[in-house]
């Protein structure tokens, strides 16, 4: 193994400053009022008052439902430009790619008319709705399922599977790390989403944790500290357990 | 290192629910009660006060109730701007608001008001026989012959045990100290409802017994991570996972329960043990100068039924730790 020169180990330990110097800031912030140290801040935010942990579970509700259902429907949707000739197929995953690229301010006039004309506007499922049929999922799935062999899916239908057989007992478990990797991402999306509650939502108690603590802060700023904290617990979790698939997820993806 | 990254998390998410069941209770404990009045100043004979809705003990000021927005909705206690108010001192004592306000004016609250505080608006009630603690540090002098309606039980350097014909409740200390002040000197004067603190101590074992809860799902779930490792079946790591989950139950039970006196609550947060030490501390030096031991026995029963609850727990516990270790020892010579 080769030593690594110090200038690339200063470069190295610089970045990993930048990273997390921001996550220690919030942390010790939290921690002083008006000059003192004290932990009366994050005494407000998880035993003080409620509404910042109901609103907690709720959007990590809202984000696990998003990841879940997206997830569904990325395996069957991905299941089915992957494994099947149909017509139109290459013009619909040509559209799903140009969807998949459009910045997000693109789509977010079109659905709110959608959504007034289903009144659907000021509830959770216009939030959900148009994250349960993001693309992202979709495109990751079919790259890992195209990775499956065919000859591999023939075999099993010769032994009496049919296509959903197919996606459970073959495509999904050798793709397990494109599913976990689909999950997160749809959950960070979700977890994250501050222009799709702003536009959709009226009212201030129906906001996700994000969107609050970004539309209305609290009247002390160290409490907000303390709310950051508690925001980035889901993602941090997610991350440090599913660091490694979400890796090999991700490189599945890439490589067609 | 998935297993440290779920055992740690499962922590964060045990004391996450631990605290979305704790935190309704701490903000019912914590809310102002309160008695109001709607006053405007542009009627002549409904915009002006008494000055004790002025005097906060240390502080002084004009609050009202005002509808929060955003994290702070709800009522909540406002302070009124100086400059829409008189304090008359002169010729009598009392506030008059200025034409063109209309305020719902807090007339008294069971502790200081800050802005900010939550607050719920209540109707007083009568209530007969009640018994006043009065905390007189530096003595007491009298000055005025008392109302009829007190009559002084025990008296002694530090403090008396006074028996009231009629109170209002909830206790609003500060309204009743004022009105004492004009009968006694006595700096540093402070006044507890003997209900109400007898009330806080009967209460005392049922908040041992919410900590016992606590204790014993922090040690299932030390239990638990144990049983993360390969070599025993899952089945059990979800029993003892699920039994960790089970003792939040209980504890939702008991929060909703417990009901602490709002007279007795600290200005700011709930777990400021500082506050109830000195409080008490106050009261007991009150209660021995006047030579009344009933609250001081009290309180040491509740409290050797608190340690005889939290005892109960900690061998609980120990026995379950033991009889885990040992079932994990068979089963791993086993295997």
């Amino acid at each position: 193994m080769s030593k690594r020169s110090p200038f690339v180990v200063f470069i190295s330990a610089f970045l990993c400053a930048v990273c997390i110097v921001p996550f220690v800031y919030v942390l010790v912030s939290g921690m002083i009022r008006s000059g003192h140290w004290t932990l009366q801040s994050y005494y407000e935010v998880f035993l003080g008052k409620t509404e910042f942990l109901l609103r907690f579970w709720k959007s990590l509700g809202l984000s696990m439902a998003i990841a879940a259902v997206q997830v569904v429907i990325s395996a069957f949707a991905g299941y089915g430009f992957a494994k099947f000739r149909f017509p139109g197929k290459n013009v619909l995953f040509f559209l799903l790619m140009i969807l998949m690229i459009l910045p997000l301010q693109v789509t977010l006039m079109p659905n709110y008319l959608l959504f007034q004309n289903m009144h659907l506007l000021g509830t959770q499922l216009s939030l959900a709705l148009p994250a349960f049929f993001a693309p992202l999922g979709t495109f990751i799935m079919t790259q890992s399922f195209q990775a499956t062999a065919d000859s591999v899916i023939e075999a099993a239908q010769l032994d009496g599977c049919n296509s959903v057989s197919v996606l459970l007992r073959v495509l999904l478990p050798n793709s397990s790390n494109a599913l976990i990797c689909t999950a997160l991402l749809s959950f960070a999306d979700a977890w994250n989403m501050v222009e799709q509650p702003l536009t959709f939502l009226k009212d201030f108690q129906d906001y996700p944790l994000s969107v609050a603590l970004a539309s209305v802060s609290p009247a002390e700023p160290t409490v907000l500290m303390a709310c950051c904290v508690l925001v980035a617990l889901p993602p941090l979790f997610l991350f440090l357990f599913f660091n490694r698939e979400l890796g090999s997820g991700i490189a599945a993806g890439g490589e067609k | 290192m998935k297993r440290k990254v779920l055992c740690t998390f499962s922590l964060l998410a045990y004391l996450l629910l631990f605290c979305t069941i704790f935190s309704p209770m701490a903000q019912r404990e914590m809310t102002v009660l309160a008695t109001v009045k709607q006053l405007d100043g542009s009627v002549y004979h409904n915009n002006t006060l008494s000055i004790y809705t002025y005097c906060w003990g240390q502080r002084e000021g004009l609050f009202h109730i005002v509808e929060g927005t955003g994290w702070n909705s709800g009522s909540r206690i406002a302070e009124i701007d100086p400059l829409y108010y008189t304090v008359q001192r002169n010729y009598g004592e009392y506030i008059s608001l200025h034409p063109g306000t209309k305020y719902t004016i807090v007339l008294s609250a069971t502790k200081a008001p800050q802005t900010g505080d939550p607050v719920q608006i209540v109707e007083t009630t009568q209530s007969p026989g009640e018994k006043l603690i009065l905390y007189t540090p530096n003595g007491a002098t009298a000055t005025q012959p008392l109302q009829n309606n007190f009559t002084i039980l025990q008296q002694g350097e530090k403090g008396m045990l006074m028996d009231s014909i009629r109170l209002e409740m909830p206790f609003f200390e500060h309204q009743i100290q004022q009105s004492l002040a004009k009968r006694f000197d006595a700096e540093g004067m402070r006044l507890y409802s003997y209900t109400e603190v007898e009330s806080f101590l009967r209460q005392l074992p049922m908040v041992a017994l919410l900590t016992g809860l606590l204790l014993v799902g922090l040690l299932l779930w030390a239990g638990t991570c144990g049983l993360t490792k390969k070599q025993y079946p899952p089945a059990l790591l979800w029993i003892n996972f699920s039994l960790t989950g089970l003792t939040l139950l209980p504890i939702l039970l008991l929060s909703k329960t417990i009901d602490l006196p709002a007279s007795l609550m600290p200005q700011n947060s709930f777990l400021d043990i500082g506050h109830y030490v000195g409080e008490f501390r106050n009261i007991f030096a009150a209660m021995d100068s006047a030579g009344d031991e009933s609250l001081f026995l009290l309180c040491r029963q509740m409290l050797l039924t608190a340690t005889a609850i939290i005892l109960a727990f900690a061998v609980f516990c120990g026995l379950l730790l033991f009889l885990e270790n040992k079932w994990r020892k068979r089963y791993a010579a086993k295997i």
